[in-house]
């Protein structure tokens, strides 16, 4: 057996990219098709955009002689989540122009615009560009957007925490000037413009780029909303009267596996020590260079840190990384974290600022009857001074609110039908997550976000049986176990298998540092109703005080706690 | 053709000989010479008797149509000018019924006719279609324009008559007929008969007209030559052709033998046949505007051939809903019994499906302003064209029960009315490639006039009534020009937006099955990309394997500013002067009135940018491109 490792054909295409380059411009040019160029929809993700198709309608074109309806789906980083008004405007707007006018907050903090037709993706990234923001390293084998708890109302160590994320956002973020050349027309500003007489190059990437996509989360304890554990990187802010020390790091984490290969799994990151404030961007850097130097490029479900780590030993990574860094970790401090969701309505903060944390149902901002939460955030953003915060749980925080604005918010969001504190929803729905997935996901075995509204009714009827309905349970729905909505981090995580059918995980701790495990595979409606309720019943009767219902079902026994993700199958 | 030298050929006539004299004649003149040399061999009392070598009887033969009777008679031209191709099919069927009578006739085609010849004409037959608003057919434009102009020779030695084709839903029903017919008259021509102008379906009306005036010319021979009996080649030539004897063929019509209701298919693609709706799909996507339907009939069993560039003739059937309107804004009892052409029949079924409902033309307006003397509107809109163009536009026979109530009976409402025609579609399919199907490709027709909801009466009888397992009775309208080049390597250049595509889809899929090695350029449009790309896969497919060289599109919606496919040509100017040059065909199908109008001025500024010449230059090199038929519209 040959030595020579055979690279994936995602390697290929990004060696012969000329960094990110491809043949996508002649793939905006064909107007004959509204897809890209097959290699073009591997690189295309580095700039920010995945090609889908709606789905529902894939067989109904076929019939009608027609290609699937191609779209683009672009994803805007907005690091640490801050958007100004300006940019909440000229989102809002390039949604209703060029998207399908509804914006999807993610659970990185980003905006998605979806139904963008290719012939007006360059108009898209160039509105972005006009008010400061990009879609560069969206998606694709880079660092991603890198998250930061948003939380105004520990303003101080909140200021420091965001400083840094940027930091490490704009330290990781790619070179290439394809970007500036392909949406920009190589004339706006942009990080991505190359300075004079330099040639294109990744110092930190190089030519490949990582094995695969890389992610980086801060978190500010007690909260943990941007699920740190979860990622390939987390970053724990240790403060000290308000001073930022430094954070704990940790690593190896990332929630996607493959249904029926149990050596892919969803695992938590390992925490390995404390990095000071001054040099965290350093520490990202080599974590992700070992990543990039070590990682299975061979086949990309193995190639996420996660793997690296179990296939090395975390030893022998914390070895290679001292070295790099050129000093050793300091052990981690103590923290502790209470959740991982968020509390609705109004707070202020420690220096007295007003912050509105809304409701955002799936994290799509539209306009439904009787519910027209995109006009009115469109409203609000025409008089805020302020900022919009996007959470990693798909909500928003309207943050900073003048005084003289407070009344205006409020009665903005009453006239067009969007319940301010969200008390009138159980905890369930509060807390509940989906990713995208049907109809244009093209990775979707099942409905989510579409979906969740519905099953929630229904889990709400039992809710109200057992006087569950304004306990805050975690709930999170994915489409496929890929695991964008983080549903192995669930109290109950739901994971699609087939159109109308799930794998039920039970178990996740509530502040997100304990993964799931399988309770029952292939449940449809019916099917999860009826084995949800007598737990259900069984948690209102027999639980302890102030139990939590993930840690509640690990005690009855409903599942095994699992340890690690490697024991994730067992 | 291959003759056995066994045959006992004399000596200087063999195959290749024969094969060089007849290599330039039509299969007709060929049946025509084979009657004639049967009469020269089976007539005792032939002048042949002289044995003139064969050689030279077949020159004589082929150069004036037969031997001169004892008096001269005077020259007969059938003279036409076609776009379809039906004026020629009726040139050529009126010719066959001349030779039946022993006359003489040459066709001409108007498309070569050299306009001097105008003045030695003694007897001139003219068949000629009028296109559109009125104007005359591509090939006798330069005719038209020369007779209705200041330099018309004074012709007081021509006898003529006028066939005129046209439809009648057109208000300039049959303009350029008239044009000529009147405008003979006003140089000194003498009528032989009667113009005659035939509606769409016109197979009837021209053979009557091409008997009279036959007849009329027969008559005169007779009077002025002696009795020799039918000893003429043309005589001959028919017998052998038709199998009888001869005898007196004043009363035999070629038409009526070919008329599809009284014998068995002569022309097999025009005997209408039921045909099994096979498929039906929407082709727009969600969300259009559009609604485009792509039918698929199966020939199985009906033998009905046809080629790229022929048309379906579909005969509809009238909408439930509009009949129910029909009888409620008449107060007609629905059972009633009319006469309908010599059927008796119950109103309704009448009115479903032998009555047009849907489009009011002239003649119906003026039948039913007879019969409605108090409404002086109706006396009004008859007085001229804008006036009638005006009343006309969107109204329906319901629009006028309603606004004009007369105290019509059944009866009376079934005279009034048109008979319900059958509405031609370009077909959609090769039959290489779909071997006993035809397919269309059916833009669906509706709007709101007079507060009510219109519906295109073929089009919405294939969108909304015929389902599939359905049959629907079509047959075939051949297209005379609207064809493949001859030669498979030439290029082509195809402009069809909307449902103008349907050619061009039988066209792509006949090269590539035949394996052309011309290249194909498609220029489509349509509004949107999204929605309203017609048969996009089919075409990605043929552009993955090269029997699609270039397709340009141009979808008027998808940006601010309308793009239609006039644009798209401009941009590929120097492309698409290469193409001509190199020999392409240019083919243009769909809305004639601004599509194909705006695509031919765009082809002007082309030639005149790419040739450098002035824009007389560019007119010249079209009106040439149209003269040799590389210049092609199918447009509607």
């Amino acid at each position: 057996m040959s030595d020579t490792p055979k690279l994936s054909e995602v390697e290929l295409i990004k060696t012969a990219s000329n960094y990110l380059r491809g043949t996508l411009a002649d793939s905006l040019a064909n107007p004959i098709t509204g897809a890209l160029n097959p290699d073009d929809t591997q690189l295309i993700k580095f700039h920010g955009s995945y090609q889908q198709a709606d789905r529902d309608l894939d067989s109904e074109r076929k019939r009608q002689r027609l290609e699937p309806l191609y779209s683009l789906m672009i994803r805007v980083r907005v690091p640490g989540g801050i958007a100004t008004p300006t940019q909440w405007l000229r989102m809002d707007e390039l949604a209703e122009k060029f998207g399908n006018n509804t914006l999807k907050l993610t659970t990185r903090q980003t905006f998605q615009l979806h139904g963008v037709l290719k012939r007006n993706l360059k108009k898209t990234i160039h509105g972005f560009n006009q008010v400061l923001m990009d879609s560069i390293a969206g998606c694709g084998d880079v660092n991603r957007n890198v998250m930061c708890n948003p939380n105004p109302y520990q303003s101080e160590v909140h200021e420091q925490v965001y400083a840094a994320s940027k930091r490490i956002s704009s330290h990781l973020t790619p070179r290439t000037s394809a970007y500036w050349e392909l949406w920009l027309d190589g004339e706006q500003q942009h990080i991505s413009a190359p300075a004079e007489g330099v040639e294109d190059d990744e110092p930190i990437y190089g030519r490949t780029y990582l094995p695969r996509k890389f992610k980086i989360a801060l978190a500010i304890p007690p909260h943990n909303d941007t699920d740190v554990f979860s990622n390939d990187l987390g970053l724990i802010a240790i403060e000290e009267d308000g001073v930022l020390l430094g954070f704990n790091v940790a690593i190896g984490g990332g929630m996607g596996m493959t249904f029926g290969m149990p050596e892919t799994y969803p695992r938590l990151a390992d925490i390995i020590g404390f990095v000071p404030t001054d040099k965290v961007v350093d520490l990202c850097e080599k974590v992700v260079t070992i990543q990039r130097d070590w990682g299975n490029r061979e086949n990309r479900k193995f190639s996420r840190l996660k793997y690296t780590l179990d296939r090395l030993g975390l030893d022998t990574f914390t070895t290679e990384l001292n070295k790099r860094l050129g000093y050793d970790l300091e052990p981690a401090r103590p923290y502790e974290f209470k959740s991982s969701g968020d509390a609705f309505g109004w707070t202020t903060g420690t220096d007295g600022s007003q912050h509105l944390t809304l409701f955002i149902e799936g994290g799509r901002v539209a306009d439904r009857p009787g519910h027209a939460l995109k006009t009115a955030l469109r409203e609000i953003a025409a008089f805020h001074t302020g900022d919009f915060r996007l959470t990693g749980n798909q909500n928003l925080i309207i943050a900073n609110v003048g005084p003289e604005h407070h009344l205006s918010v409020q009665a903005t969001l009453v006239k067009h039908g969007i319940e301010v504190a969200g008390s009138n929803l159980s905890g369930l729905r509060r807390g509940a997550l989906a990713c995208v997935a049907l109809n244009t996901c093209s990775l979707a075995f099942a409905e989510a976000e579409r979906y969740l509204p519905q099953l929630l009714t229904r889990l709400e009827e039992s809710l109200k049986t057992y006087n569950l309905t304004q306990d805050d349970i975690v709930l999170r729905v994915t489409g496929c176990p890929n695991g964008c909505a983080r549903p192995y981090l669930g109290e109950i995580g739901l994971v699609g298998r087939s159109v109308g059918r799930y794998n039920l995980y039970l178990g996740a701790s509530f502040n997100g540092d304990r993964l799931n495990k399988l309770y029952k595979e292939m449940l449809d409606e019916d099917g999860l109703i009826e084995t949800l309720n007598p737990i259900f019943a069984d948690y209102v009767e027999n639980r302890e005080l102030g139990e939590r219902f993930g840690d509640f079902t690990i005690r009855k026994g409903y599942v095994q706690a699992p340890t690690q993700g490697l024991d994730f199958h067992a | 053709m291959s003759i056995s030298s066994s045959s006992g050929l004399p000596l200087g006539l063999d195959d290749k000989a024969l094969n060089d004299l007849t290599a330039s004649l039509s299969s007709q003149q060929l049946v025509w010479l084979s009657g004639y040399l049967y009469g020269r061999a089976t007539d005792a009392t032939s002048t042949s008797a002289a044995a003139a070598p064969a050689q030279q009887a077949l020159s004589a033969a082929v150069a004036t149509p037969a031997p001169a009777p004892a008096v001269a008679p005077p020259r007969l031209t059938i003279l036409y000018g076609s776009q379809t191709g039906n004026s020629k099919k009726i040139a050529l069927q009126t010719a066959e019924a001349a030779r039946q009578r022993g006359l003489e006739p040459t066709v001409r085609d108007m498309n070569e006719y050299p306009t001097r010849a105008l003045a030695s004409e003694q007897q001139l037959l003219v068949i000629t279609s009028t296109q559109g608003e009125g104007e005359p057919p591509i090939a006798a434009e330069d005719l038209h324009k020369f007779l209705l102009g200041p330099r018309a020779p004074k012709l007081p030695a021509l006898r003529y008559s006028v066939l005129a084709l046209g439809d009648k839903s057109y208000v300039q029903f049959c303009q350029t007929g008239i044009e000529f017919d009147e405008r003979l008259a006003a140089l000194g021509a003498q009528r032989l008969t009667e113009r005659v102008d035939c509606d769409v379906a016109y197979q009837e009306s021209a053979a009557e007209w091409a008997d009279r005036v036959l007849d009329v010319l027969a008559q005169e021979v007779a009077t002025a030559t002696p009795q020799t009996g039918p000893s003429t080649g043309a005589t001959l030539a028919q017998a052998a052709a038709s199998g009888s004897n001869g005898g007196s063929q004043a009363d035999i019509s070629a038409f009526r033998v070919a008329a599809p209701a009284a014998t068995p298919a002569v022309q097999h693609d025009e005997t209408p046949i039921e045909a099994t709706l096979l498929e039906k799909i929407q082709l727009n996507g969600r969300g259009s505007a559009k609604e485009t339907y792509h039918l698929e009939f199966s020939l199985e069993g009906s033998g009905l051939q046809y080629e790229p560039g022929d048309a379906l003739m579909v005969q509809p059937h009238n909408r439930p809903e509009l009949v129910a309107d029909v009888l409620q804004a008449g107060r007609f009892e629905a059972s009633t019994p009319v006469k309908f052409k010599g059927e008796e029949l119950d109103l309704t079924t009448a009115l479903t499906e032998r009555l047009e409902l849907s489009v009011l033309t002239r003649d119906v307006l003026e039948r039913y302003a007879a019969l409605a003397p108090q409404h002086p509107t109706l006396h009004e809109a008859l007085a001229g064209t804008p006036q009638l163009q005006a009343f006309l536009y969107g109204r329906d026979v319901v629009d006028l029960l309603t606004q004009f109530p007369a105290d019509l009976s059944a009866q009376q409402l079934a005279t009034v009315l048109r008979p319900l025609p059958a509405r031609a579609y370009s077909i959609a399919s090769s039959l290489s490639a779909y071997p006993d199907e035809v397919h269309l490709t059916v833009s669906a027709v509706r709007y709101e006039t007079n507060g009510r909801q219109k519906h295109g009466a073929c089009s919405v009888y294939q969108a909304d009534h015929l389902n599939i397992g359905d049959t629907a009775r079509v047959w075939v309208d051949r297209s005379e020009y609207f064809k493949l080049p001859q030669d498979p390597a030439t290029d082509i250049i195809m402009v069809g937006p909307g449902t103008g595509v349907a050619p061009f889809r039988a066209f792509v899929q006949e090269r590539a099955e035949t394996g052309a090695t011309g290249r194909n350029w498609l220029v489509f449009g349509n509004p949107e990309f999204t929605t309203d790309f017609l048969y996009q896969t089919e075409w990605q497919q043929h552009l993955k394997q090269g029997t699609l060289s270039r397709l340009d599109l141009a979808f008027s919606r998808d940006q601010a500013e309308k793009i239609y496919v006039q644009h798209r040509l401009l941009e590929q100017a120097p492309q698409v002067f290469k193409w001509l040059e190199d020999g392409a065909h240019f083919y243009v199908c769909g809305d004639k009135t601004r599509m194909a109008a705006d695509v031919r001025k765009a082809l002007l500024t082309i030639i005149q940018q790419q040739s450098g010449q002035d824009s007389e230059y560019a007119a010249e090199y079209l009106k040439q491109l149209k003269k040799q038929r590389r210049y092609l519209e199918d447009v509607y």
